[in-house]
């Protein structure tokens, strides 16, 4: 009989309603857990965990905008109603990308970005701990960075600001809840291998897409981009027992591609 | 990831309109070209999921956008997506009404509810949220109106009879809402796209009521199709959108009630 890394355990996670944080929703409850699918989409969250748990004994969609400091603390007692028991992990996953220069961003949608990017994150946080100090398993709180958390790139100043400040974010957390049991962690992904990336090339100007991926995944040293099921193992492998001396570490999942200067050849 | 940031001046720069149809592609292709070009675009296709990828995609590289998701063959929504897209950008400034249906091959014994699907989504839903437009384009002195029609628009269709009544209807429209709303600064005109290369070509390649092509390979139809014209490919959805673009721009500012075809010198 093959042991569930996450048997029994109850998993909130943002962001949920599509790609990683989706992946990782699916992965969790492969693994044996309870999910809430929270996302400010709640139709799509709906479609979501009605796809992963059709009997939806599994998974849950809850809407929640994490901008909003009273929608996390809504989410988190909603998902406490649907466990009937304290948050053993905590996906903070929810965020969105922007590009551009900066000075030609305007304000409104910069703000915006920092508002769902790092607010959003604290917020969540800050709803989340007190339920997860509560959990009688190690609990585990995990936010979602970016290879731009460590990494910048230009025309992605906001982004890489955001992503930055998720891992300091990380790390005054896990000192702040490590006496009551809990781990905070993040991941950081480079940019993943799906349609989504696809589309988002063709939005940035790429005129041969399959060329662009292609580029893409040679400039990385292992020569390919990440993937969903990349992030979702990591997402796991924090979020369970095998992770309980990890603590404010950013893991990053980039092929390489922050460990130096690479030339392929 | 290859990014040549060339400084060009945005062609569609300060106006916000609408693309249906745009989930895939040729629509997908010009609502991620004119937010490429400045534009604020609504997203509007019947399958949601994929046109909030759209969506999120132009507004993950700095742009504007937002999806509008459901069935154009309703005429609340073929109406409602207009005044949504004024709501939430302030104004609208141009319309590309892509969406349409490749019908069916059939004329003798055809069921009369096919002929009204066949009206409804190609030109009853464009017709619906032109009119919607108009009021706005009004208050505003200038607009900017695209349809798109096919070369079974300027020629008889041998496939499917419907789809040129269809596709020759909105060349009528265009032209006629050209005479009327010219000296008000509103522009109405057409994109004639031959052979593309989306996911309706497998239908036009072998309508579901087709005798001849029923059970031959997808591939080698579209092949054969796509073979059928002097540059002896399908265009890419990129240059129908391109064609698009330009109606839709001020580029095109003296362009009215004009229907540009896009095929590669099929129909010339």
């Amino acid at each position: 009989m093959s042991t569930m890394q996450l048997q029994d355990h109850h998993a909130v996670v943002t962001g949920a309603a599509r790609g990683l944080g989706a992946a990782a929703a699916r992965r969790f409850v492969a693994e044996g857990a309870r999910v809430v699918i929270a996302d400010i989409d709640l139709d799509a969250a709906k479609r979501c965990a009605l796809d992963i748990d059709p009997g939806g004994e599994r998974a849950a969609a809850i809407a929640c905008d994490v901008a909003d400091p009273a929608a996390c603390e809504a989410l988190v007692e909603a998902s406490e109603a649907f466990f009937g028991a304290p948050v053993d992990v905590f996906l903070a996953h929810a965020g969105m990308g922007f590009a551009g220069a900066l000075a030609e961003a305007e304000p409104a949608r910069v703000r915006r970005v920092v508002e769902v990017n790092v607010l959003g994150a604290l917020f969540c946080a800050r709803a989340a701990l007190p339920s997860l100090a509560r959990s009688p398993r190690a609990a585990s709180l995990i936010f979602t960075s970016s290879l731009q958390g460590v990494m910048a790139r230009a025309q992605r100043s906001v982004y890489t600001a955001s992503k930055h400040a998720i891992v300091g974010l990380t790390k005054a957390l896990a000192l702040e809840a490590a006496p009551q049991g809990v781990r905070v962690n993040a991941i950081a992904p480079a940019s993943t291998d799906t349609p989504f990336l696809r589309t988002q090339l063709e939005a940035a100007g790429a005129q041969d897409i399959d060329r662009a991926v292609a580029q893409a995944a040679a400039a990385m040293p292992l020569g390919w981009l990440p993937t969903p099921e990349d992030f979702a193992d990591a997402a796991v492998f924090l979020a369970s027992p095998a992770a309980r001396s990890i603590t404010g570490h950013n893991l990053v999942i980039d092929c390489g591609a922050s460990a130096g200067i690479f030339r392929r050849g | 990831m290859n990014e040549k940031d060339i400084e060009m001046s945005k062609r569609m720069a300060d106006r916000f309109g609408i693309v249906t149809a745009a989930a895939s592609g040729m629509g997908r292709a010009g609502a991620l070209r004119f937010a490429r070009e400045g534009a604020a675009v609504a997203v509007v296709d019947l399958d949601e999921a994929k046109a909030r990828e759209v969506a999120d995609a132009i507004t993950a590289a700095g742009g504007q956008a937002f999806a509008l998701a459901g069935n154009l063959m309703d005429e609340d929504f073929a109406r409602g997506i207009v005044q949504e897209t004024r709501k939430r950008f302030g104004r609208l400034d141009f319309l590309w009404a892509h969406a349409g249906h490749p019908s069916v091959s059939r004329v003798e014994g055809l069921d009369l509810r096919e002929f009204d699907v066949a009206m409804n989504l190609n030109v009853r839903a464009a017709f619906a949220s032109a009119i919607e437009a108009i009021p706005h384009m009004r208050e505003r002195g200038f607009g900017s109106v695209l349809f798109t029609s096919s070369t079974s628009g300027v020629i008889g269709s041998p496939f499917s009879p419907l789809y040129s009544v269809a596709k020759w209807g909105l060349i009528g429209l265009a032209r006629s809402l050209a005479k009327r709303y010219g000296p008000e600064g509103m522009r109405f005109n057409v994109v004639c796209p031959g052979t593309t290369d989306t996911p309706m070509l497998d239908v036009l390649v072998s309508r579901p009521d087709e005798e001849e092509t029923k059970g031959r390979n997808l591939d080698e139809l579209k092949r054969v199709r796509a073979a059928g014209n002097p540059m002896g490919r399908a265009a890419r959805p990129e240059e129908v959108a391109n064609a698009a673009l330009f109606l839709l721009s001020q580029e095109a500012s003296y362009v009215n009630g004009a229907s540009l075809l896009v095929d590669g010198g099929k129909t010339a």
